[in-house]
């Protein structure tokens, strides 16, 4: 079996924006554009990167569910899924094709109060998967709901309740649940704990942790807080503007982040010793993240960027491998 | 001790019946729910409480059940044409004192017979015999009301079943699916909505005598387009939900998803304007009839008995009674409406009460 539990190649996402009196397409927002990187079994790959960078809509082209919302998304580029079964491009497959994968890649959602369907019962919520990948009975589904919110922290007599009686914390653990219902390989984590208390946050965190140990899971973690991501993450991937800047070990990007942007977005990180604040040198970036419709040519970051040269206007950078699987998309550092 | 009641059973209530408790808090909405209920299933049993048809006839040692099964006056040596005279036979069978015997039903006076008085010509006025009055041709105005009040919640539940059903489907194909398909069908409805539905209405009527189920028909097919437009918004924002894309990244099918997740979400509008849109379908049906194009005659129905009131407007029975009938019925259904409406409000304290 391949180490790598998926190979994305060169992915594009666009949103087409219809417009005139006969709607036709007017412009495009290039939600990603064109970014690779492998998944290595086992791993937790933080995704970092500030708001509307493509982060999310990535972990969801990798999940194929932005054509739920958006029917006229344009998905390019490649991504491979390496099953029990072989190696399968899943980036273009129609909703039948797809549905014997989906129990290998499930996902957590940002906000609890959103994510659970507030009609269902906590038992129905969490069965589902097992509804459309199984053929368990009743009981069995029964039994193995009561193990899963036993795994969780929950109380297994709560499955009949609703999600409405629920806190944050633990509807967020029953989202947890449901994404182990099918045994998956890949939980893409979209923001997990942003929604949450600080105090929950480490809890959810911490299970999360457990729980990739226990069942030798694959996390795709995406957040905007670093510290988070950090402490989480094996590696760390920085997106800018749909565009993938930097990939690395965590450590090594924490320590010593490389491109421009990585480290204007670590100089940003709260440090928890006053102490310190003085001392450390504070990149701050001069104006906007630029729109996503009109993207700068080249680099997308060269319009901010503090060693910005002319020719950054010319390409796209590509990613320059620095050893030890740091790769970095500039071509000054 | 405490333990015992910390392990008391804690009730798990769902969404919906947290509304319905709610519902019932507001006792104008929830009395008139119930009086509405009870006079709607009570007037499914008219023909047992005011009908001209016995309800048992004893005669000659033979029970019968006129009220189910046709009998000729012939049957019980009644000197008439067609069906038997129950009345007529009831004081007949009293004065032979040979132990048969009718009984009749509480209010012993039909919907379709003429009960002309050859000393008075009708409409006559209430009378301990016909509480609201007989109307031009000499028919019992309560019977009439009676019958026609099943006729007019009848027809407005039956329209709006049908009307609600098609355009939740619709309007949720639209809002789910989206895209080109949303585009050119809203336009279609558009058009659609622009016909001038009433008067189709009458002209369709003009040329074929319209029943209940044709009426309901032509009705449904100009008044669906209204609710298309709830649904579709619902679906659009409930789609973009995360527990919707979270069951598609489950895998669950278009069916899955749309009647399973969203559909139940998404029926908060439909719930809370079912009632105000039957108060329209009534009004909708009195007015066809009141125009002469709605149910056919001799059909007991409001409509014709308010333009009755209007010929006979010195004829106050005819003018007060089938107007003040419309106007308690609609007033109570605008009761629920407004109750239903509140407990579905998830802001507290935005109610009027």
């Amino acid at each position: 079996m391949a180490n790598n539990i998926i190979e994305v190649k060169n992915l594009c996402v666009r949103f087409p924006i219809f417009g005139g009196l006969f709607l036709r397409k007017v412009a495009e927002v290039k939600a990603i554009d064109g970014i690779s990187f492998d998944m290595i079994r086992g791993e937790t790959l933080g995704m970092v990167g500030e708001s509307g960078c493509g982060k999310t809509t990535a972990g969801r082209a990798i999940i194929n569910i932005l054509h739920t919302i958006a029917p006229d998304v344009i998905v390019e580029g490649e991504i491979w899924l390496n099953t029990d079964e072989g190696r399968i491009e899943v980036a273009n497959l129609k909703k039948k094709t797809m549905k014997p994968y989906r129990a290998e890649i499930q996902m957590i959602f940002q906000d609890p109060f959103a994510s659970l369907n507030p009609r269902l019962t906590v038992m129905r919520i969490v069965e589902e998967p097992m509804l459309l990948h199984t053929k368990m009975s009743k009981a069995e589904r029964t039994e193995h709901v009561g193990w899963l919110l036993d795994k969780v922290g929950l109380n297994p007599e709560q499955s009949q309740r609703y999600p409405h009686e629920f806190s944050g914390g633990q509807r967020q653990r029953i989202g947890i649940a449901r994404a182990l219902a099918t045994n998956p390989k890949l939980i893409i984590a979209d923001e997990p704990v942003s929604a949450l208390d600080v105090s929950i946050q480490a809890q959810v965190i911490n299970l999360l942790q457990d729980l990739q140990d226990e069942f030798g899971l694959t996390f795709l973690f995406i957040a905007h807080d670093i510290s988070v991501v950090e402490h989480i993450s094996s590696r760390i991937a920085v997106m800018y503007l749909g565009n993938l800047v930097e990939i690395g070990l965590a450590d090594s990007i924490y320590n010593d982040p490389k491109h421009p942007y990585s480290k204007a977005l670590l100089s940003a990180v709260p440090l928890p010793d006053p102490k310190g604040v003085g001392k450390r040198e504070r990149i701050i970036l001069k104006g906007d993240v630029p729109s996503p419709l009109a993207k700068p040519s080249g680099c997308g970051f060269r319009t901010r960027c503090p060693i910005a040269k002319e020719s950054c206007a010319k390409e796209v950078p590509p990613l320059r491998d620095f050893g030890d699987g740091r790769s970095v998309a500039c071509p000054w550092v | 001790m405490a333990e015992n009641i910390n392990q008391e059973e804690y009730k798990s209530v769902s969404l919906f019946r947290k509304r319905i408790k709610r519902f019932k808090k507001f006792k104008r909405g929830y009395y008139s729910f119930y009086i509405i209920l009870v006079m709607y299933i009570a007037s499914f049993f008219a023909p047992f409480i005011m009908s001209n048809k016995a309800l048992i006839v004893k005669y000659e040692g033979e029970t019968y059940f006129p009220v189910l099964k046709y009998h000729s006056g012939k049957e019980f040596g009644q000197d008439v044409f067609g069906e038997a005279d129950y009345r007529a036979l009831k004081l007949q069978l009293k004065q032979e004192r040979q132990g048969n015997w009718v009984l009749m039903p509480l209010y012993p006076y039909g919907p379709y017979e003429s009960l002309t008085d050859p000393t008075k010509e009708p409409p006559n006025p209430p009378s301990p015999q016909h509480l609201f009055g007989t109307d031009d041709r000499g028919r019992d105005v309560f019977v009439r009301l009676a019958y026609g009040f099943n006729i007019s919640i009848s027809f407005a539940l039956v329209l709006i079943a049908v009307c609600y059903f098609v355009g939740i489907c619709i309007g949720a194909a639209l809002g789910y699916y989206g895209g080109w398909f949303d585009i050119v069908f809203q336009r279609i409805i558009e058009i659609w909505q622009a016909m001038p539905f009433l008067f189709i209405v009458i002209i369709i009527s003009a040329i074929i005598q319209p029943n209940f189920s044709l009426l309901v028909g032509i009705a449904a097919f100009f008044g669906w387009m209204g609710m298309t437009y709830f649904m579709r918004g619902e679906f659009y924002r409930e789609k973009a939900k995360d527990y919707v894309q979270a069951a598609v990244s489950m895998g669950a099918s278009d069916r899955i998803v749309i009647f399973k997740h969203i559909l139940p979400n998404a029926l908060t509008p439909v719930i809370s304007f079912a009632p105000f849109t039957i108060v329209g379908y009534i009004g909708f049906l009195v007015s066809l009839d009141y125009l002469g194009f709605g149910l056919p005659p001799p059909t007991p129905s409001w409509g014709e008995l308010v333009s009755q009131g209007m010929g006979n407007i010195f004829s106050w029975w005819l003018v007060l009674f089938p107007l003040g009938a419309l106007f308690v019925t609609l007033l109570l259904v605008v009761f629920i409406g407004e109750s239903v409406r509140n407990a579905f409000d998830p802001r507290e304290y935005s109610r009027l009460r």
